[in-house]
């Protein structure tokens, strides 16, 4: 993307932020201040966490079933599936889900899922 | 990622005595403070080290109506770039304060320079101006338990959700108050989470 049109995009951001949301029952929604709001991707189980990979215009996504997937972002909000990985966690973060989630460096994500350790 | 981390273990002991769970926290990004929203209802604030900010802690039952269960604050955030935090309550309430602690009063005169993250031993003279101020109360959109509260990075706007299904965005105005611009209603399902792009 060239700086240019980067510019315009925040340009036409700042009057009207957008974001993402996910839902209980596994939908992930794209939605602005004028109340637009679209699903944009529908996945088997709840969405448990929810993170922009900023540098690459992507969504990483950890449902309960400890599927992270991951989309990329088009300019319009559109997505695409990109990746799909199951996860391996022992103990029941199955049930209860990873939630605590954060970026530990750029492409590198920690997660804190009631073990003795953190991943 | 290089150099060295230093890992420093402070205990924090809540202004109410006694343990509490920590439900959420999040650092101030211009002021070395940490707010933490705790099971004992309230949301308390720390200095780095963690030195409690015993002049400042919102309880939830101060405002609250008598009888029920006192709402736990489940989610808060500092306003980026500011030092105002929106927090979201199991009742649906959303707050929004301005957190300005008094520097540590010294021996004679004030120093505006003085860092806060000192230990706020005796401070009486700055009594009269409370460090926080409660900007904005809104109950009317969420009714439902919040599960997510999270500011764009510019600080411009407030997406708040709850686990009836009800998502509202919210504009920090100049003067500091947030108002709904939109909310989205899908009350078949729990919102859990949310990432602004911009």
């Amino acid at each position: 993307m060239s700086t240019s049109s980067t510019r315009a995009t925040l340009l036409s951001t700042a009057y009207s932020p957008s974001f993402f949301f996910g839902a209980a029952n596994g939908t992930v929604s794209y939605a602005d201040d004028l109340g637009h709001c679209t699903d944009v991707q529908q996945l088997a189980s709840s969405v448990d966490s929810l993170m922009f990979y900023e540098s690459k215009m992507r969504l990483v996504i950890i449902t309960r079933s400890l599927l992270m997937t991951q989309l990329q972002v088009n300019e319009d909000g559109r997505v695409t599936p990109v990746m799909k990985v199951k996860l391996s966690v022992a103990g029941d973060a199955s049930e209860k889900g990873v939630t605590n989630v954060v970026w530990a460096g750029p492409g590198l994500l920690t997660s804190a899922c009631g073990e003795n350790m953190i991943r | 990622m290089s150099g060295s981390t230093l890992f420093s273990d402070f205990r924090c002991h809540p202004p109410s005595g006694g343990a509490a769970e920590v439900l959420a926290s999040s650092w101030c990004t211009v002021a070395p403070v940490l707010a933490v929203a705790t099971s004992a209802n309230q949301v308390v604030f720390y200095a780095d080290e963690g030195v409690s900010r015993e002049d400042a802690v919102i309880n939830s039952s101060a405002n609250f109506m008598k009888g029920g269960k006192p709402p736990t604050p489940t989610n808060l955030q500092w306003q980026p770039k500011t030092r105002a935090i929106a927090i979201g309550w199991s009742s649906g309430k959303i707050t929004f304060h301005s957190y300005n602690p008094a520097p540590p009063p010294p021996s004679n005169g004030t120093t505006p320079n003085a860092q806060d993250a000192t230990v706020p031993a005796r401070h009486g003279t700055n009594e009269a101006t409370p460090p926080l101020t409660t900007i904005a109360t809104n109950t009317s959109i969420h009714t439902s338990p919040i599960t997510f509260l999270l500011w764009n990075p510019t600080g411009t706007r407030l997406v708040t959700g709850d686990s009836s299904g009800v998502c509202a965005v919210w504009k920090a105005e100049k003067n500091g108050l947030v108002s709904t611009i939109q909310y989205h209603k899908n009350v078949s399902t729990q919102i859990r989470n949310t990432q602004a792009t911009h």
